[in-house]
């Protein structure tokens, strides 16, 4: 029964074709530029989730008291130091920690002069350990900073796969860190966040060429397993309020845990692919108005052959049947190219950005958006056609006759 | 032609449910495109009346960085190199400011918040607060004679910040130190400076623990001067003092007029992707148009072989069919436009009642009116001429024949 339904449907839609392919053109751009968006904003979540996968959720960041939009360690009210990190380290909980020194320093190679975020590595295994984990630090090639190594550095890989300097930066290379002379040892694999464009020294050598004796940019935490982040961060509060004699409400810290940064990273990507794909879905809300125009018309074309269809004996549900099916099909045709179409704009748009990158924008294609996109457009189909369905259903098979 | 026009009006009005349903796939989109144009244009001459009240002639220089707001980077300026540049030929008067992040306690509360530096001379002190186009909203700015005095951003003397507002004539306490408010900013719609905490420069070098150093240098180039040319000199003058080689600076200059095309660049980016994506749904609409032709030249077939049996040239029919599509575009732009107007409006009241006046303020200038009302028109025409010519073409007997 439904087969016939549906068989109907579909040989009116092809005895149409000009018609039902303007109204599927319709659909499907609205489908294919919903699909590239939500593929490419999906593909860039999966890029910076995996960044903090390295990261992992067990860490926690202590810095001085931020005043809302600087990134971490620079600009911050109050401060932490060699004295903070022994603390940290002591607070029930923390398996780990260490602390980090971050600064801009002039480094000047082959006539080439640049301003670069330069990075501190500790002196002390434990925690060298765990800034190597936690920010994923691999060389590509040469060798990691060694503890004890002096005037040594490793450089990020924008600084020696791009052409940052008039000469190619290998291991060997001489650079001038604010006059200091130092031997890049090692060339490292692409981290990103802002890393790949910084060089790495140890603690001591960062404190003599920045000047800064005593102050961390930052203190990281790794949390023993079982422990709960957000515990271990009040814990930790507690314990720098207690040392400073500060009232609670009036610390000069900032404590954030891993969990809470990928949170508010992911916040922010997702209003930002809200508004995108909410204007694109107003092309689909379009489309399905093409959808209800097309059906009207086929309502009236047709006015005379429901009329036979009822007078040999078609109840109403059989008409409403026949002409949901067809929107519904409409749709679900319109979809499905869509999707073809818009899987293939974002792979041409990862390719571009390939190229003029460097670095892919891998989009992702999750079947949730596939079958979602069509069923989405399916619906969209059925439900555009709901009221030319029922008008033609409704009409009283005497008069539809009557019709020419 | 003013015949042909009237019946393309009757036959638009015949087939009401239809010619509505094309005419709303056009508007949607129409209206989503000036919306955003309407608020990006808004956003943009905001922007640009900031930097006017700047004025083209400010010069402004910076340490290089990282991209990070280190304001710690190596290139940040000294007490005599300031004096140099106040001697660079061109320089009509040159002033310097630090910054850094302070604690600020008021109410029983503590947050961290930016402290700015103000010059200590009346001269500098004009510079300096043209530069930033500060105006007070209630109290005075500082002057040279303030010690122990604060002008506070918008924000905190608006937005309970504290919970509950700063008023002037109260004290703050900055890093341990009471300072006396005397003066609440305009807003300024950058969170930077509405969230700052302005303070004499001898009392800002105490707080921030920064003896001898400046992070921005703000220079006014003379009457009749280039700025650009200024900014060059400048950039010469700063070299030789840091015996730095071209291209090897650790600082950088920039005239206002730089920072203000930059600026632009990026928002035009902005509009442009926004009105884009919106604009897709047109095409959609147009499409839409182009099936109601289509449906429409089919239904009347027999109505245009009448029309050619009794004189009417292939010309005519023609016309008649662009004129009906152009006229479901022209439709659908004008509701359109009006209902965009009205969404940005709203999203103007909006924005406005939540984050302060003058934070958005939608425009409607000529072009985009004219321009959104005759690309729907052109749009309507456009997804007419397949249609039209196909009706044009038909051959009157095989057309009369048609039922």
């Amino acid at each position: 029964m439904l087969k016939d339904h549906a068989y109907i449907a579909f040989s009116s839609l092809r005895k149409r074709f000009l018609r039902t392919s303007l109204t599927m053109l319709g659909i499907f751009i609205g489908i294919a530029s919903v699909v590239a968006l939500i593929s490419l904003g999906q593909g860039m979540q999966d890029a910076i989730n995996a960044q903090f996968a390295s990261v992992g959720t067990d860490k926690i960041i202590v810095q001085g008291a931020t005043g809302g939009f600087s990134p971490p360690g620079q600009n911050t009210a109050g401060i932490v130091d060699k004295h903070d990190l022994k603390l940290v380290s002591q607070v029930s909980g923390v398996k780990r920690a260490a602390g980090r020194l971050f600064r801009s320093a002039k480094v000047d190679y082959a006539d080439g002069s640049e301003i670069l975020f330069t990075a501190s590595i500790p002196e002390e295994n434990e925690g060298r350990e765990l800034v190597i984990e936690a920010n994923n630090i691999k060389t590509a090639e040469g060798r990691l900073l060694k503890p004890g190594d002096r005037k040594k550095l490793m450089v990020g890989n924008n600084l020696w796969t791009k052409d940052k300097f008039p000469k190619k930066v290998v291991i060997g290379s001489k650079l001038m860190v604010n006059g200091a002379q130092f031997e890049v040892v090692g060339l490292l694999h692409k981290i990103g966040a802002g890393r790949d464009d910084a060089i790495m020294m140890n603690e001591d050598d960062a404190r003599d060429v920045l000047g800064e004796p005593e102050q961390y940019s930052a203190v990281i935490a790794q949390i023993d397993a079982g422990e709960i982040p957000s515990n271990v961060a009040d814990r930790i509060l507690r314990a720098l309020r207690r040392d400073r004699h500060q009232k609670e409400g009036f610390e000069d810290a900032t404590i954030s845990t891993s969990e809470e940064l990928i949170n508010s990273v992911n916040t922010i990507l997702g209003v930002v692919r809200a508004v995108f794909i909410g204007i694109a879905a107003i092309s689909l809300f379009v489309g399905g108005i093409g959808i209800m125009n097309t059906m009207y018309a086929s309502v009236l074309e047709r006015t005379r052959d429901i009329g036979i269809m009822k007078a040999i004996g078609a109840r109403n549900s059989d008409v409403l049947l026949i002409f949901l099916l067809e929107s519904g099909l409409l749709g679900a045709i319109g979809g499905a190219i869509g999707v073809l179409i818009g899987i293939g704009l974002s792979k041409i748009v990862e390719t571009i950005s390939r190229e003029a990158l460097g670095s892919a924008l891998q989009p992702a294609f999750p079947p949730y958006l596939i079958v979602g996109a069509l069923l989405f457009s399916f619906t969209i189909g059925v439900i555009s056609g709901v009221l030319p369905a029922r008008q033609a259903s409704k009409l009283p098979p005497v008069e539809a006759l009557r019709s020419d | 032609m003013i015949e042909l026009f009237k019946l393309a009006i009757k036959n638009v009005g015949k087939r009401k449910k239809r010619s509505a349903l094309t005419i709303l796939g056009i508007f949607i989109g129409i209206s989503a495109v000036v919306a955003l144009i309407s608020l990006g244009q808004g956003l943009q001459q905001t922007i640009n009346a900031q930097f006017e009240k700047v004025g083209a002639d400010k010069i402004m220089l910076q340490p290089k960085e990282t991209g990070l707001g280190d304001m710690n980077s190596p290139g940040v300026f000294k007490n005599q190199e300031l004096g140099a540049v106040k001697k660079t030929h061109g320089v009509q008067d040159a002033t310097a400011c630090l910054s850094g992040a302070g604690q600020i306690q008021f109410n029983n509360v503590q947050r961290t918040h930016y402290i700015m530096s103000v010059p200590e001379t009346p001269e500098e002190i004009k510079l300096s607060n043209s530069f930033h186009a500060m105006e007070a909203e209630t109290g005075r700015l500082l002057t040279h004679k303030d010690k122990k005095k604060a002008v506070i951003g918008y924000n905190l003397g608006n937005k309970k910040t504290f919970g509950k507002n700063i008023k002037t004539s109260e004290k703050i306490i900055v890093n341990g130190e009471t300072f006396e408010v005397v003066g609440v900013l305009k807003r300024i719609g950058e969170p930077f400076m509405d969230n700052v905490i302005m303070l004499p420069e001898s009392d800002a070098r105490l707080a921030l623990k920064t003896p001898n150093t400046f992070q921005m240098m703000l220079v006014q180039a003379e009457k009749n001067t280039n700025p650009e040319t200024v900014a060059e000199r400048i950039e010469k003058t700063l070299r030789k003092e840091r015996h730095q080689k071209n291209g090897k600076e650790d600082f950088t200059v920039q005239t206002s007029t730089n920072i203000i095309e930059s600026f632009n660049k990026v928002l035009v980016i902005v509009q442009v992707v926004f009105a884009g994506i919106a604009a897709i749904s047109l095409l959609v609409g147009a499409i839409g148009i182009a099936n109601t032709m289509f449906t429409s030249v089919l239904e009347r077939t027999r109505e245009i072989g009448i029309m050619k049996a009794i004189g009417a040239k292939n010309s005519d029919v023609l016309w008649l069919f662009l004129m009906e599509s152009g006229l479901i575009g022209l439709t659908g732009g004008t509701i359109g436009v009006i209902i965009g107007a009205g969404i940005s409006k709203s999203v103007e009241l909006f924005a406005n009642s939540t984050y302060g006046t003058g934070t958005i303020t939608a425009v409607y200038p000529a072009y985009l009116i004219f321009g959104a009302l005759l690309f729907s028109a052109l749009i309507g025409t456009i997804s007419g001429v397949l249609p039209a010519r196909r009706a044009a073409k038909l051959k009157p007997v095989d057309a009369l024949r048609h039922e």
